[in-house]
């Protein structure tokens, strides 16, 4: 087994100056040396879309892979609140040192220095770029853009376009990628499933694709490979994630060499519409900023039938404002959404299933009236009242915490560069830059800092010391060694013939991830979860049933590879919570809290980067990276 | 509730394809179109038999995989909503419903109720963008823009590819979908160097890849689950017709 | 790009429908206004007529360039109208339609009124230009063999112009889309505008046969 000895590889120096040092330092190829080299990338959301079109720009060959039937089809594109710049337009005293504090603090000083430095200095072109792709920036009436405070923090730095932030930017780097498939620089590969990669001599230099429309297997061959595949929500099976988002891509990196860092630390937001039912397919967010007006309560009372209305002010608990005087309802994601289980689990949860709280905005209606609401949250208002069918400016909303982003993912050093050389992972898909917890409005700054301004650089570099593959090698025994051994694994799937759909045992998985790895863990759940796991895995093997043919269409097929991958990671899930004797950010062990039932975080012993190395039939292999911290002090977080 | 479901099943698009019947019992009014079709299927599949193949994503109403022709309307009776947002409390008990893919020659269809749209994606590439690479970009505050143009041009923006204006279209035309990227660009000041050549590229594209012509009968702005207006037709026509002259005049110089 | 493939595109196509059939809608007016002399008397009619006869090879050239509109109209039609066909893959389909009815048959409009606009040259144009036979233009018009005497020949003028105002309804609104009119400070303008010329123009011509054909024998 190979021994890592995990370093970031960031260079040394002055934090603030370090990333412009850096990038003067690194090689660089001309356009016409750039021909040479073609570059693989899975997934064209913010993070792949953009790197493929920047790639493209430097004179790479680009070949780009997703499920999707196009790159406008990615989930960064539901992303509703905005996007971090360090831009100080409002001159409330924001910069770049001030966002980095926010970003390292927020993520509970699980998160490497450098990397969330570069981040916040990224940030700016960031905003300058989608500006000038023609993003539709909110505006004031000046004509300058406009921001907003978001996330619980005390500067306006919140780029936004109404509620879809995230569509007009990923339509911003769908539109910069269109530009280069035109000029052919970019060829994008739609309804493609990658299901393994591909070493040689080490180096990742290929891939295994599905093409969803006529099933057929074929590999790719290239000179790097980007994963840009976006997080693994699903494995709770209900999240706020799309349907087919999954960590298949991740995984198949992961058994070929690449550790898999804080699998664990994964983001329960708390303002989500709750479960209904059993047919429940999915879970839809209600932005953050409902926060601000909202106030969170359940009854005093336990099975408290009443409705809303019939309790009394004296029979409520408006536990966030009881407990924090200080942030009230404005607490981080993870303390707002931890308190709410916690209620819930006491019994006094509301709602048929008793697992939601209710969001209450009589208070700000009768103060600040109806059409002040209305004009604020008007969309959200009607989207709640489409799902539920039950008029929020009447009676209090219902909400419930859910499965939201993963912090976790690929381990990468400071290139972006996972353990296989060659293989590289951008955006949600790498463990990145949020530590044990992320802050509003800052994943589509990661996306699109990976893409857009790191990636270039450093793949750049790496491939101007690599010489060029110069034409296709899919003829090697490893490529043809590997799509046969797809090819078997999806015949063995197709004779299963069972009496399971898949989607029900990925049900049962979410049922476990959720009770015991998810809002709040402890060793006998974990333990629990390794015991329960195995077993899900038994029936999927062997009780599954996928009608069809695998040369067709097949969405059963499709979803049956896809959570063959997300019992493995659930396990590995529950090996990282285990290890981690502590809690910070979004990883709550309840051995490990304090009088106040606040998180009780162990620098000493857990001041590391948890990264797990894959080994077939036997228990993962922890390598830890040390996080060191010379710019800032670490603190506990208070909120009260 | 019950309902009977007629629903078009075609294997691939090089085989023909028919309309079969299913019925469902004892469905709760208040769970989502398309969570109604996964029991449908999940029954399909305990029953060995294949399940009904459509496109969805996100189930929030912003990617645009979603969508099909529910009783001849795109995105089904509900004004302003993907089908993903649709809920069975729009229906009646023992209401007949059937479903078939948006129809269209552009949008061939790939199976059951999953058509191509890569037509779209044609039509975005021969201009839909501003020619701005990584880096290049001055500071954003460099450039104002009323207000009233920007939020403008996000109306336009907000398009999210769904096919619904073509399938609602007698003549399936693509005008909505291209004169919305049009219409974005040409109100921001970013999109004015470029606005000649896009405006006629995008629809060079469009006519080859079949879509038909627009007849101005506003089919489409009703049926867009984004509410996508007509005024993006006349904006995408004025950029026409200042790019013909433009060219015109410069012939003649 | 050139010219040509400018106007030849499907946006193109249609940009020159809203040209020839503005400026085709802008001779009614002006043929109305000739034919509102009949009302004033048959000398005066006449005196009109042959005014406007005396412009000669002016004339000739108005008309050449009438023919090469509607021609150009209607070839144009025809051609969007087969793309759009091809376009649209019908089917089994339960139909629900929320187009209006003078959008949907504009084609069908169209095309009765080239029937109409063809017998209506080969009678009165042929008879004035041509084949007078000493009958006075007043006569030509209210005689009973072409002329509105014939209650068949006013009946069907009566319904092609009025088919002919259903297809201007529709044709001058899309027009105003077309030409990017809608959605500007003039698209109010304009749409007061347009009701002159599908409403009380063809209803001025329809006061024609309506008057000589059946009125004036009645009253």
């Amino acid at each position: 087994m190979t021994e890592y000895n995990l370093f970031s590889k960031a260079p040394k120096g002055d934090l603030y100056t370090k990333w412009e040092d850096y990038k003067k330092s690194l090689k660089t190829l001309t356009p016409e040396e750039a021909n040479k080299y073609k570059v693989i990338v899975i997934g064209t959301g913010l993070a792949g879309a953009s790197a493929s079109a920047t790639l493209a720009e430097q004179g790479f060959n680009v070949h780009a892979f997703s499920f999707h039937e196009s790159p406008r089809r990615a989930h960064s594109i539901a992303a509703q609140g905005g996007i971090n710049a360090a831009k100080n337009y409002k001159g409330d005293g924001d910069s770049v040192m001030r966002l980095f504090y926010d970003t390292i603090k927020g993520g509970d000083f699980r998160s490497r220095e450098d990397n969330v430095y570069r981040l916040a200095e990224i940030s700016k072109s960031i905003i300058d770029q989608c500006v000038a792709q023609g993003v539709p920036f909110a505006r004031e009436y000046g004509g300058l853009l406009d921001n907003r405070s978001f996330g619980g923090v005390q500067v306006s730095r919140t780029f936004y376009a109404r509620g879809q932030t995230g569509q007009q930017l990923l339509l911003g780097a769908y539109s910069a990628l269109s530009r280069q498939l035109e000029k052919k620089k970019v060829v994008f590969y739609p309804r493609h499933d990658m299901l393994d990669i591909i070493l040689v001599d080490g180096k990742a230099k290929g891939i295994v694709t599905r093409n969803l429309i006529d099933g057929e297997i074929k590999t790719h061959s290239a000179d790097i490979v980007i994963l840009a595949t976006g997080g693994y929500s699903n494995v709770y099976y209900l999240s706020t994630n799309a349907m087919a988002s999954n960590v298949t891509a991740n995984w198949r990196a992961h058994r070929k060499g690449a550790l898999f860092a804080n699998p664990s630390f994964t983001q329960i937001h708390p303002t989500c519409i709750p479960v209904k039912n059993d047919f429940q397919s999915k879970l839809t967010l209600m932005s953050e900023s409902l926060r601000n007006d909202g106030r969170v309560w359940v009854p005093k009372k336990k099975n408290d039938q009443r409705k809303a209305v019939d309790i009394p002010e004296d029979e409520r608990d408006y536990y966030l404002e009881r407990i924090y005087p200080a942030f009230g309802n404005l607490v981080p994601r993870d303390v707002a959404s931890r308190r709410a289980k916690e209620v819930c689990d006491e019994g006094r949860g509301i709602g048929p299933t008793g697992f939601a709280v209710y969001l209450d905005f009589q208070k700000a209606i009768e103060e600040k009236g109806e059409d002040f609401i209305r004009e604020k949250y008007g969309n959200l208002f009607d989207m709640y009242q489409n799902i539920t069918d039950e008029n929020p400016y009447k009676t209090p909303m219902k909400i419930y915490p859910a499965v939201h982003y993963t912090m976790g993912g690929l381990w990468v050093d400071y290139n972006l560069m996972t353990t296989v050389e060659g293989l590289f992972s951008i955006g949600e898909s790498n463990f990145s830059d949020h530590g044990a917890n992320r802050l509003g409005a800052s994943a589509l700054m990661q996306g699109l800092a990976d893409g857009y301004f790191v990636i270039p650089h450093t793949a750049m570099n790496f491939l101007a010391q690599e010489s060029p593959l110069m034409g296709d090698i899919t003829d090697r025994q490893e490529f043809k060694d590997a799509e046969e051994k797809t090819k078997k694994e999806i015949e063995k799937l197709m004779s299963i013939d069972g009496k399971l759909a898949v989607d029900e045992v990925h049900r049962e998985l979410g049922k476990i991830v959720w009770d015991k790895i998810g809002m709040a863990r402890n060793e006998a759940g974990l333990k629990e979860a390794l015991a329960q796991i195995p077993k899900i895995k038994e029936s999927f093997w062997n009780n599954i049933s996928i009608p069809g043919s695998e040369k067709d269409v097949n969405q059963e097929l499709e979803k049956a590879l896809r959570i063959k991958d997300f019992i493995e990671l659930a396990e590995l899930m529950a090996y990282d919570a285990l290890d981690r004797k502590e809690s910070c950010g979004a990883h709550f062990r309840e051995e490990y809290q304090t009088e106040e039932n606040e998180a009780e975080r162990n620098d000493e012993s857990y001041k590391y980067v948890a990264a797990w190395d894959y080994s077939e039939n036997q228990e993962p292999k922890l390598f830890k990276e040390e996080l060191k911290y010379n710019n800032v002090k670490l603190k506990t977080r208070s909120y009260k | 509730m019950n309902i009977n479901l007629k629903i078009w099943r075609q294997r691939s698009a090089s085989k023909s394809g028919d309309v079969k019947k299913y019925r469902l019992e004892n469905i709760d009014p208040n769970i989502s179109f398309l969570e109604m079709l996964d029991i449908l299927n999940i029954k399909l599949v305990k029953e060995k038999k294949d399940p009904v193949a459509f496109d969805h994503d996100c189930r929030e109403g912003i990617c645009g995989s979603c969508g099909f022709m529910i009783n001849g309307q795109p995105h089904g009776p509900q004004r302003a909503t993907t089908v993903c947002q649709l809920h069975m409390r729009a229906f009646k008990n023992e209401d007949d419903i059937l479903l078939e893919p948006f129809r269209a020659e552009s949008f061939p269809v790939i199976k059951d109720l999953s058509v191509d749209r890569k037509a779209f994606d044609k039509i975005i590439s021969s201009g839909g963008y501003v020619s701005t690479n990584t880096g290049e970009a001055p500071e954003a505050n460099s450039i104002t823009i009323e207000k009233e143009f920007a939020d403008e041009a996000f109306l336009s923006s907000a398009c999210i590819g769904c096919g619904a204006c073509v399938a609602a279209c007698k003549n399936s035309s693509a005008m909505l979908f291209t004169s919305a990227k049009v219409a974005h660009l040409s109100l921001l000041p970013q999109g004015q160097k470029e606005a000649k050549n896009r405006v006629t590229n995008m629809v060079a594209t469009m006519d080859e890849a079949g879509f038909g012509s627009c007849t101005n009968t506003g089919a489409c702005s009703a049926e867009c689950p984004k509410e996508i207006g007509q005024i993006n037709i006349a904006r995408l026509n004025q950029e026409y017709i200042s790019s013909t002259l433009a060219g015109f005049l410069k012939k003649k110089e | 790009m050139s010219i040509i493939k400018l106007l030849t595109s499907s946006v193109g196509r249609k940009i020159l429908m809203a040209i020839t059939g503005l400026s085709l809608s802008l001779f009614m007016a002006f043929h109305l206004f000739g034919n509102l002399f009949l009302f004033v008397g048959e000398a005066a009619f006449n005196e009109y007529v042959n005014k406007l006869h005396k412009l000669g090879f002016l004339i000739r050239i108005a008309e050449f360039f009438l023919v090469l509109f509607v021609g150009s109209h209607a070839y144009s039609g025809i051609l969007l109208w087969i793309k759009n066909r091809k376009a649209k893959k019908v089917v089994s389909s339960y139909s629900r339609d929320n187009t209006s009815g003078a959008a949907k048959s504009a084609a069908f409009t169209g095309s009765v009124v080239f029937i109409f606009l063809a017998t209506h040259w080969s009678t009165f144009w042929y008879k004035f230009n041509f084949d007078l036979q000493g009958m006075s233009y007043y006569y030509v018009v209210t005689e009973s063999s072409v002329g509105f005497g014939s209650p068949a020949v006013s009946i069907f003028y009566i319904i092609a112009i009025a088919l002919l105002g259903y297809h201007l309804k529709h044709g001058i609104a899309s027009a105003g889309q077309t030409l990017g009119i809608v959605g500007t400070k003039y698209e109010k303008t304009y749409n007061n505008v347009a009701a002159i010329f599908w409403f009380w123009i063809p209803l001025g011509f329809i006061s024609i046969p309506v008057w000589f054909g059946f009125l004036v024998r009645i009253l």
